[in-house]
């Protein structure tokens, strides 16, 4: 039971490091996928906002963890 | 004859690098292991469980690889997707904090120390199915494997592009086992951090097009958004590591 245990905490933590940063993720992805399209902003710029803010969640958590 | 005829296209090509690239750094993490075992309890015990891990791996992708094809495409480029940029995301943010010497790079031989020292304290080799040899070794290909297979499978799957994912990954067995067979020690050479920082960017930039694929969310240039979803996210990354590295240290991670 144990190694399974040890395979199952493995296998999140594939995924998951620190937390806040997967959850910023997951919480960005719905919102753009879920609601960006119901703003009515031209339909061509969803998918790239979407990766937009991936991109800046990314910068943002390396300054959070490198500032004192 | 063209490259297109051949099915040699840009996506597939990106994937087969992504798969190669991915799969050379856990390839180096077990084959790290198998050798500790090998060396300090024998290679036969380090061989067979190594062997029996890829067996189980092989079985794995044997019984729910089918199982793929059910799957509605939107909804596995959805879910693989997301779980590629968690992966992809989380490989990269490590590797932006070890290249600003946030945390301390990967060290293949302190590893290979840590588990040479793990494996003598437990005592001389328990015969010819030594226990010990047998389970650290299955493990570490297990683990390490699961890893492969899961990148090759979500690299692969949604874009039907399982063959150069396989390929790629393939190769990169390859040429590990020939390597560590001839060198007989850790690869520490392997510039493990550049590998993770260029996966990280890659697996991160697949997602996020499979994500946008599977929710309706056209891309401009269509397949070739991939390659500005990469550089895309190469240039956050990198913008990353230069305010990391003007910033005093404060978080040390495991």
């Amino acid at each position: 039971m144990n190694w399974i245990n040890a395979a199952l905490g493995e296998l999140f933590a594939l995924f998951v490091d620190n937390v806040r940063f997967t959850v910023a993720i997951l919480a960005w992805i719905a919102f753009g996928t879920l609601e960006l399209p119901k703003l009515s902003i031209n339909m061509g710029w969803d998918a790239p906002l979407l990766f937009l803010g991936c991109a800046i969640i990314l910068v943002i958590s390396v300054w959070r963890a490198a500032k004192p | 004859m063209d490259l297109m005829s051949w099915g040699i296209t840009t996506p597939s090509v990106t994937v087969a690098i992504a798969a190669f690239l991915a799969s050379i750094v856990e390839f180096v993490e077990a084959l790290t292991i198998v050798l500790a075992v090998g060396t300090v309890r024998g290679w036969r015990p380090a061989l067979i469980g190594a062997g029996a891990g890829a067996i189980l791996l092989v079985a794995l992708v044997a019984v729910f690889g089918p199982l793929l094809s059910e799957v509605p495409i939107n909804w596995l480029q959805l879910v693989v997707g997301l779980l590629l940029l968690l992966f992809g995301m989380r490989w990269l943010r490590k590797a932006v904090l070890r290249s600003a010497g946030i945390i301390a790079l990967h060290d293949e031989v302190a590893i290979f120390a840590k588990e040479t020292e793990s494996l003598q304290i437990r005592g001389a080799p328990m015969g010819r199915w030594d226990p010990i040899a047998l389970i650290t070794s299955f493990k570490a290909v297990v683990l390490e494997g699961l890893e492969v297979i899961f990148i090759v499978i979500a690299v692969g799957s949604a874009g039907n592009t399982l063959v150069p994912a396989a390929v790629g990954a393939g190769t990169a067995l390859f040429l590990v086992v020939i390597v560590g067979v001839v060198v007989h020690r850790p690869l520490a050479q392997v510039p493990e951090n550049t590998l993770k920082f260029t996966v990280g960017v890659l697996l991160s930039g697949f997602g996020i097009f499979w994500i946008g694929e599977g929710a309706g969310l056209p891309w401009p240039g269509e397949d070739l958004a991939i390659i500005g979803l990469i550089a895309g996210f190469m240039i956050a990354a990198l913008l990353a590591v230069q305010i990391a590295q003007r910033s005093p240290v404060s978080e040390k991670l495991p």
